[in-house]
C-alpha cells in the first residue's frame, strides 16, 4: 500500500511538474538575486549630528548614484542636508548620458538639521541594475533609527 | 482482484500513463520548435495611456507580445526598437504587441514619440508589476518579454533584453517568416 501511494505521489508529481511549468530560454538571468539582496541596504546610523548610510551590493550589480534618495518622515522638525556620497564609477548610458555608479561597498552620509530626541522615520530609495543585462524598479526602505 | 483492491491500482496506473504522456510531450517539446510546453496566461488587464482597457481575453485569436520595460531601464529602452519593427513586420501574422510601463505617465509619454512606439503603452507600477509576477517573473527585473499564443497559452517567457536577431528568431520560431 505504502508503494501505491509513492508511485501515486510521484506520478502526480511528473504529470504537475511537465504540465505548469512553460518553456523558458535559459540565460545569465537564471541566477538573479532579490532587490533585497542585490542592494542590501543595512541599518542606518546616527552619530553626531549625521546619518550613516551602508550598501552592500552584490558581485555583478550597481547602484545609480544620482537614484538614491534620503528623506525624513517623521518628526517633521529634523531636517537633512545634502547626502555625501563618494566619487562613484564614470558609466556612459546611450540613453542617460555620463552618470555614476557604484559597486561592492557604499557608504553615504547625512548632516541633520534639528535636535534629534524621537524616534527618526527615514525612507531611502535606490535603484540599480545587474550587468547580466536587467534592471530593478526602484527600491524604497522605510527604517526608524531609535536614540 | 476485488474491486476495493482494483480502484487504487486503476488510479495509479491512470496516473503513471498520464505521467508517461506528459514526459514524453515534454521531450518532443524540448526537441522540436513547433509546440513547446505551455501555461494558460493569466486573465489580465491593462489600462492603456489614452484610458482603455485591454484585457488579455479580447486578443485570443492573436499572438500577444507583452513587453514589460520602464524609462528608468536602459536595456529596456535598448530593446524599444525591436518591437515597434516587430509590431510592423509581424503584424500580418497575427501579432499584436503590448507594451506595460512599471513607471510614471510623464516619464512615458516622450518615449512614445522617440521611438514611434505603434503598439499600446500602460504605465502603471503597481498594476505592471503584478501583472509580470503573474506572468512568473519573480524577481520583479526588467525587462521581461512574454509571448503567448492565439490559444491564450504562454510559449516563451523571457527576462532581460532581447537583441533584434533573438527577437526574430523567437517570432519566427513561433508565427513563421514575415
Amino acid at each position: 500500500m505504502l508503494l501505491i501511494r509513492w508511485l501515486g505521489t510521484a506520478a502526480l508529481g511528473i504529470v504537475l511538474s511537465a504540465s505548469a511549468r512553460p518553456f523558458e530560454r535559459l540565460s545569465s538571468t537564471d541566477d538573479l538575486l532579490p532587490a533585497a539582496q542585490a542592494f542590501s541596504l543595512l541599518p542606518v546610523e546616527y552619530h553626531d549630528h549625521h546619518l550613516h548610510l551602508s550598501w552592500n551590493i552584490a558581485p555583478g550589480y550597481y547602484l545609480y548614484r544620482q537614484r538614491i534618495r534620503v528623506e525624513v518622515l517623521a518628526p517633521s522638525r529634523v531636517g537633512l542636508q545634502a547626502i555625501r556620497l563618494p566619487q562613484g564609477i564614470a558609466h556612459v548610458d546611450e540613453h542617460f548620458g555620463s552618470v555614476q555608479i557604484y559597486r561592492e561597498l557604499l557608504d553615504a552620509d547625512v548632516p541633520t538639521i534639528g535636535p534629534l530626541n524621537a524616534p527618526l522615520r527615514l525612507r531611502v530609495s535606490y535603484q540599480g541594475c545587474a550587468d547580466a543585462g536587467v534592471c530593478y524598479p526602484p527600491q524604497t526602505v522605510v527604517q526608524t533609527i531609535r536614540r | 482482484m476485488n474491486m476495493r483492491k482494483s480502484v487504487p491500482v486503476a488510479i495509479v496506473l491512470s496516473l503513471a500513463a498520464l505521467a508517461g504522456g506528459a514526459l514524453l510531450y515534454r521531450h518532443l517539446a524540448a526537441n522540436t520548435t513547433s509546440e513547446p510546453v505551455s501555461a494558460a496566461a493569466p486573465a489580465v488587464n491593462f489600462i492603456t495611456l489614452d484610458g482603455r482597457t485591454l484585457s488579455l481575453a479580447s486578443l485570443h485569436g492573436h499572438w500577444v507580445l507583452i513587453n514589460f520595460w520602464a524609462s528608468w531601464c536602459a536595456p529596456c529602452i535598448d530593446e524599444l526598437p525591436n518591437f515597434v519593427r516587430a509590431q510592423d513586420q509581424y503584424s500580418g501574422l497575427g501579432l499584436k504587441v503590448i507594451g506595460p510601463a512599471l513607471d510614471e505617465a510623464d516619464a512615458v509619454r516622450p518615449m512614445l514619440a522617440r521611438f514611434k512606439i505603434n503598439y499600446p503603452v500602460t504605465a502603471d507600477f503597481a498594476s505592471g508589476d503584478l501583472a509580470m509576477r503573474a506572468f512568473g517573473n519573480d524577481k520583479g527585473a526588467l525587462p521581461f518579454t512574454v509571448l503567448i499564443d492565439p490559444d491564450g497559452f504562454i510559449v516563451e517567457r523571457n527576462l532581460g533584453g532581447l537583441s533584434s536577431d533573438e527577437l526574430d528568431g523567437l517570432l519566427q520560431r513561433h508565427l513563421g517568416k514575415s
